[in-house]
């Protein structure tokens, strides 16, 4: 079973996206801060992150450089309200594979994630 | 203790004054801190049911999302029954809305209605709170509840800058065609920022046929007038250039400013003449603005020409048409180099 970690602030979203990616059979890990972010990924193996960018303590593009530095190739999307172009290129040159801005469409997200994964493969 | 007793007792005014207030003040004391305690209790047990209620309800949403929308039960059972729920399921919808969209967003408009939810904000809608007024239309927005619309149209005119805004926001999202048609009912003066926010409105959440700006240049306000002025330039509308040039003689200055400026940007060919010929005569505002606008036009030495138009006790325009013919002699050197 494919293993997701979630980093997202806004509970709503963080409780629809653990209900909606274990509906398609993952396992999902979620954190509401980067820091809490960080630690999940330090202590569990995971297939794919999916993050907000602007995240309390540790921001999205901190999180992304450790996400990196621990896995290259780890599947990353971003999922975030954030239209400065600066900080969507930062994430990109970083290793991004995806960006989702808000609001998203569950059911493209839910594709997405998987073409990710498959790619990943 | 008994002293005391038998003082009071054997009739010193001022003792028994001193007493009495002595009780009621503890006993009003005691009542204040006990109303107090009590409606923090109350509040809390409010809080307290809101938050299941809030628990409650989304546990729901996310099957009636991502599991089943169709399960008329689980619908009618949900079914909020008095004005706490209500409020509480118009707040947990509305925090759907606002990140989700495509499917699900139409999935949440459904359910609002199959709860009646347009009824309480129709209600709330008619409040004489500016702020249930200003949710209302919030909502009314985002949902695109149309049976809104004669309700909002109303609250163009609101003496709240709150509630203007929403009404603003709503009739140019919902707009098919002529997003700004409820101009022509406004009786209030557009604000800069109104201005702008009507502006900004139209380019995010107007997906039809740019409107006819001219149009509006016979609105009784100035401040509309002014902003179809800018428009019309903004949007390059220029078969409104024959509208435009009578205000260039109009008794308002900002007008004529407006006219000017919006003339430049169309780039009608004319108007550095017109407005030359008005350089002596034209008010110190709007003198600054003619010499700017004819910078762009003029060679170095035509504009040097214009400081004998300028009146010499107009001192403030005639530093700034030296410091305009200064920045125009470098640009033509660095053309020349």
């Amino acid at each position: 079973m494919k293993r997701i970690l979630v980093v997202e602030d806004n509970p709503m979203i963080v409780k629809s996206l653990e209900f909606k990616l274990r509906q398609e059979g993952y396992e999902v890990l979620v954190a509401q801060d980067g820091r809490q972010g960080v630690e999940l990924m330090e202590n569990n193996e995971i297939d794919l992150l999916l993050t907000d960018l602007m995240l309390p303590f540790v921001n999205g593009i901190q999180l992304i450089e450790q996400a990196k530095q621990k896995d290259p190739d780890l599947p990353i999307i971003v999922l975030s309200t954030s239209k400065q172009e600066n900080i969507i290129m930062d994430a990109f040159n970083l290793g991004v594979e995806d960006f989702i801005t808000k609001p998203f469409n569950p059911n493209e997200l839910s594709l997405r994630v998987k073409r990710s994964l498959r790619n990943a493969d | 203790m008994n002293d005391y007793i038998k003082t009071v007792s054997n009739g010193e005014l001022i003792l028994h004054v001193n007493l009495f207030f002595s009780v009621f003040f503890s006993l009003v004391s005691l009542l204040l801190v006990g109303t107090i305690l009590y409606m923090r209790y109350r509040k809390l047990r409010e809080n307290r049911k809101i938050q299941k209620r809030r628990e409650i309800l989304s546990d729901f949403m996310m099957r009636y999302l991502f599991e089943n929308p169709n399960d008329e039960q689980a619908i009618e059972a949900h079914q909020p029954q008095n004005n706490l729920q209500l409020r509480t399921a118009v707040q947990v919808i509305m925090e759907f809305v606002d990140n989700f969209k495509g499917e699900s967003l139409e999935l949440l408009r459904k359910l609002f209605y199959a709860w009646r939810l347009q009824k309480y904000v129709q209600h709330k809608l008619q409040s004489k709170l500016w702020y249930d007024v200003a949710q209302s239309i919030y909502i009314s927005s985002e949902l695109k509840l149309e049976e809104m619309r004669e309700h909002v149209v109303k609250h163009t005119n609101s003496t709240r800058k709150e509630i203007r805004q929403q009404a603003i926001f709503y009739l140019i999202n919902m707009a098919q065609e002529n997003p700004i048609s409820f101009l022509h009912q406004v009786d209030k003066p557009l604000s800069v920022f109104e201005q702008i926010y009507i502006k900004d409105c139209m380019d995010t959440q107007y997906t039809g046929v740019i409107p006819e700006f001219g149009e509006y240049l016979e609105h009784p306000l100035e401040s509309v007038q002014i902003f179809a002025l800018k428009m019309i330039a903004e949007y390059n509308q220029f078969e409104s250039i024959g509208e435009i040039l009578p205000f260039l003689e109009s008794e308002r200055e900002e007008l004529r400013i407006a006219a000017i400026e919006s003339l430049s940007k169309l780039e009608y060919p004319e108007l550095s003449e017109r407005i030359e010929q008005k350089l002596p005569s034209e008010k110190a505002s709007v003198r600054s603005h003619i010499l700017r606008n004819l910078k762009r036009k003029y060679s170095l030495g035509d504009f040097q020409n214009l400081v004998g138009l300028i009146p010499e006790t107009d001192y403030k325009n005639r530093v700034l048409h030296f410091n305009l013919a200064n920045s125009l002699r470098k640009e033509s050197k660095k053309l020349y180099i």
